[in-house]
């Protein structure tokens, strides 16, 4: 039996103690191995019955030390690391890192050169956002979004191996302009991509948009709002859904996207639902900009005409001496780069990424540093799922569509 | 040569009319804070006192017609042969008016080989990640951080990564019977090879190392198939 002032005391404890560590509320993994979390990510989630009270990201399972690992390569041998940081928009990476070494190097790509990075970086972009599509819809439970989305990023998929010989992990974008010059048939086979993919993008509407489920699932979920998203550094889909229009291709356009006629889709309330319309919408800006980059197309030189930066035609290695100097000098040493430092952006499927790259004078990077949206975006989670039920964790998680590759790098 | 090569750069690149009134901004503001001002490619750095930083963001943040509120990135530079060693660049960008500013600040010395900077935290929320990854692969800490822990590397891990006096081969950790340099039936070290087990504050506990002349454990028995 206690007496009223044990009892009283008690009390008080209880009152003291934070809200994180009431006794009544419970904390539980989430990830690394869980299948939502779209990569390893944990998530230390603090839970009172259903409702968070707090979460706490855990990242760094997919560390592989690529801003280390750059210091000891050449610049070209670089380019491939970038690849390997988000891996469902390598093309993207590698323009934002081409981009930033030229500045450095003070140079500029042929128009063609310009012209065709674009039209592969929006490709880029339709594919990644296929595959954020698919993913955090059967995420939801929706799995016949997902085989369709996957048959039509396979269509993308075709059109990089076609150029580069690589489904993935293409690094066809390089330093200097493109890794080869555009194959034949790279025209058709991006207007018969451009043909089929407006009536698969009706379809997806047709699917989830106007779907009850979908709406119940989405509409006022895991809400950032605009002050709180910038506040975070969200950039790309996250920060637009919340209603703030900025997009590195408006506001400092790079490799000619001044010359294209686009808009901005923005979103107003900040929730999964707004984030998911936004990125839809954003496809068929994509759509625009290739059909329009492709009718500009110039004729013409695809690399800086530069043997000391860009490896000359295998065909000539063999009849040239001066070709077979400029190609063992490139692949031993590299190519030697101003002293210097600069930060790129460009705008990836997920955001802003920056480059930022300090050189020495030598022929490698003195510190590459990479401004990963994911990683930025990831901070907003907290804010976005705290209050929220368990089961809406999962849709908040897909609609910042983070890359762990990217967050780790 | 070089630096007439890079003239000719400075004239093709020329630095922007926005980030000339934010030197000019600066300077009136907190010009005793302020050492000294470059111009690279077109992109404008403004180097800081370390002490001064987290009231130079402020007055960034707050400059009325600039308006610095979105905070693009943070990191750090090790130049070990440098007196102060490290560098630390914020990117920092206005939302209104699309001007683009860095930041650098120089810390680390001989006697400070773990300097530490004010945070920007209370400025930019954002800025959390960037310097929990900063302290972790750099070791430079914040003071006023409100959760300065490693962010990508294990919390028990020895050394900061992306120091230039780091090797890239990683430090060579005693390895179970490494080559067969150590003989097989010799025991493994003490805690190593053996799962730890994490306590809430992020330290690791080895459990308490088996004593080899104990029996092993009995395998628990199979489920008898019915």
């Amino acid at each position: 039996m206690q007496t009223e002032e044990q009892q009283a005391l008690e009390v008080e404890e209880s009152v003291q103690l934070d809200e994180h560590t009431r006794r009544d509320t419970m904390t539980i993994n989430m990830g690394p191995q869980h299948p939502s979390t779209h990569g390893v990510l944990r998530l230390v989630l603090t839970l009172d019955g259903e409702t968070i009270v707090k979460a706490m990201p855990d990242i760094g399972y997919l560390h592989t030390g690529i801003e280390k690992t750059a210091e000891a390569k050449s610049y070209y041998k670089s380019l491939v690391l970038t690849d390997r940081m988000d891996y469902l928009a390598p093309l993207c990476n590698n323009l934002g890192y081409s981009l930033a070494v030229e500045k450095l190097l003070g140079i500029d790509v042929p128009p063609k050169a310009q012209a065709a990075r674009v039209v592969l970086a929006e490709l880029q972009r339709i594919a990644s956002h296929l595959v954020w599509l698919g993913s955090s819809a059967i995420d939801l439970g929706a799995q016949s979004v997902f085989l369709y989305c996957f048959r039509e990023r396979e269509v993308i998929l075709d059109i990089f191996e076609l150029c580069s010989g690589v489904r993935m992990m293409t690094s066809y974008i390089m330093p200097g302009g493109l890794q080869a010059d555009l194959p034949p048939g790279f025209d058709a086979r991006v207007r018969e991509f451009l043909e089929m993919f407006p009536a698969k993008l009706r379809e997806y509407h047709g699917l989830l948009t106007n779907n009850r489920l979908w709406i119940d699932r989405t509409k006022g979920i895991a809400r950032l709002s605009a002050e709180d998203a910038v506040a975070l550094g969200c950039t790309g889909a996250t920060l637009r859904g919340s209603g703030v229009a900025y997009d590195v291709r408006k506001f400092y356009p790079y490799s000619g996207y001044e010359r294209y006629d686009f808009d901005i889709p923005v979103g107003s309330n900040g929730d999964v639902f707004d984030r998911y319309l936004v990125r839809l919408l954003e496809m068929e800006q994509s759509l625009r900009i290739v059909r329009q980059a492709l009718d500009g197309m110039p004729e013409g030189a695809w690399q800086v005409d530069d043997p000391k930066i860009v490896p000359p035609p295998k065909y000539e290695i063999s009849s040239n001496m001066e070709a077979l100097i400029h190609h063992f000098k490139l692949y031993t040493e590299g190519f030697r780069v101003p002293v210097g430092e600069v930060y790129v952006r460009t705008e990836s499927p997920r955001g802003e990424l920056g480059f930022y790259l300090v050189s020495d004078g030598g022929p490698r990077p003195y510190r590459m540093h990479v401004r990963a949206p994911s990683f930025a975006n990831l901070q907003a989670l907290p804010t976005m799922i705290e209050g929220q039920m368990i089961a809406d964790v999962v849709a908040a998680i897909g609609s910042i569509d983070i890359v762990l590759g990217e967050v780790d790098r | 040569m070089a630096e007439e090569q890079q003239n000719a750069h400075a004239l093709a690149w020329p630095a922007s009319p926005q980030a000339e009134a934010t030197a000019a901004y600066v300077r009136e503001h907190c010009g005793d804070d302020l050492v000294d001002v470059a111009d690279y490619r077109g992109e404008t750095t403004l180097v800081v006192r370390p002490a001064a930083i987290e009231r130079v963001c402020r007055v960034l943040y707050d400059a009325p017609a600039l308006r610095y509120t979105f905070l693009s990135d943070i990191t750090a530079v090790d130049w070990p042969e440098r007196e102060p060693r490290f560098e630390i660049v914020y990117h920092l960008m206005s939302l209104e008016t699309r001007a683009v500013i860095r930041l650098k600040v120089r810390v680390g010395d001989d006697e400070t080989p773990d300097p530490e900077v004010p945070t920007v935290t209370t400025v930019w929320p954002a800025a959390n990640f960037f310097e929990r990854e900063i302290f972790d692969l750099f070791g430079i800490r914040f003071a006023g951080h409100p959760h300065l822990t490693r962010i990508v590397m294990p919390q028990d891990w020895v050394g900061h990564p992306l120091r230039k006096d780091y090797p890239l081969t990683g430090i060579q950790l005693p390895e179970p019977h490494w080559g067969g340099q150590v003989p097989f039936s010799a025991p493994l070290p003490k805690g190593i090879g053996r799962q730890t087990l994490r306590t809430a504050d992020g330290t690791e506990e080895p459990p308490a190392a088996r004593d080899p002349g104990e029996p092993k454990r009995a395998k628990r028995p199979k489920r008898r198939a019915r």
